[in-house]
């Protein structure tokens, strides 16, 4: 068996959680799809896309690693740093594209805009406190004999 | 599905550590802790190398005998 690939039953939780993630994203967007068809407008377009998809990839992470399937049974502590520098660095890359993407195609007062920016930048921060929060609660928890 | 007490037992006969029993087999140790605590039903590959590391046959770790056990008729 390969140390460095997910063992067995991390694949076989991580498949199921990943099946229910597609399930939830099409859910979500299907509710999104009839309020705003019913005239409900929660939340501007695209942060209503937005949203969607961050509590579904943020549930998707915070999940897979409650049930530790996010790194395999032989990453030493180097390369478990290494692979955590490198999704921070990736995520602060997505997230700095989103918000000048949307900043460009936005329309518009710079009132509305600059709010429209907060609100994203405010689940931004939530989906990482929380997944931040599930990592500390994890590595607490395994460490306990 | 119940404990594997048998797994365990044999285990700490050997004196392994859940940890040092994972690393052996390649997994990690919350998949030994959840084999121990029967919420995780191994595949016969693993199931094989656990036995192989501890030097027991899959009779004597993972067989529920008195549960399955029938007498052939006939």
């Amino acid at each position: 068996m390969n140390k460095s690939h997910l063992d067995e039953r991390q694949l076989q939780k991580r498949n199921k959680v990943g099946n229910q993630t597609l399930l939830l994203v099409a859910c979500l967007l299907l509710a999104d799809l009839g309020l705003q068809d019913s005239g409900i407008q929660w939340l501007d377009y695209p942060l209503n896309n937005y949203f969607i998809f961050m509590v579904s990839i943020g549930s998707y992470v915070v999940r897979i690693i409650w049930i530790g399937s996010f790194t395999g049974p032989g990453n030493s502590r180097n390369a478990l740093f290494g692979k955590k520098t490198l999704g921070a660095a990736v995520a602060i890359l997505v997230a700095i594209s989103t918000v000048a993407l949307f900043l460009g195609n936005s329309s518009g007062t710079t009132a509305e805009r600059m709010t429209d920016m907060w609100t994203l930048a405010g689940i931004s921060v939530l989906v990482a406190v929380v997944i931040l929060t599930v990592v500390v609660i994890t590595r607490i928890r395994n460490n306990r004999d | 599905m119940s404990k594997n007490l048998k797994l365990k037992a044999a285990r700490a006969a050997k004196d392994l550590s859940q940890k040092q029993l994972a690393e052996a087999v390649g997994v990690t140790r919350q998949t030994i802790i959840a084999i121990e605590n029967g919420d995780y039903n191994p595949t016969i590959r693993l199931c094989i190398d656990i036995c192989l590391t501890l030097g027991l046959t899959l009779d004597q770790l993972f067989w529920e005998g008195e549960k399955n056990e029938q007498v052939p008729s006939g």
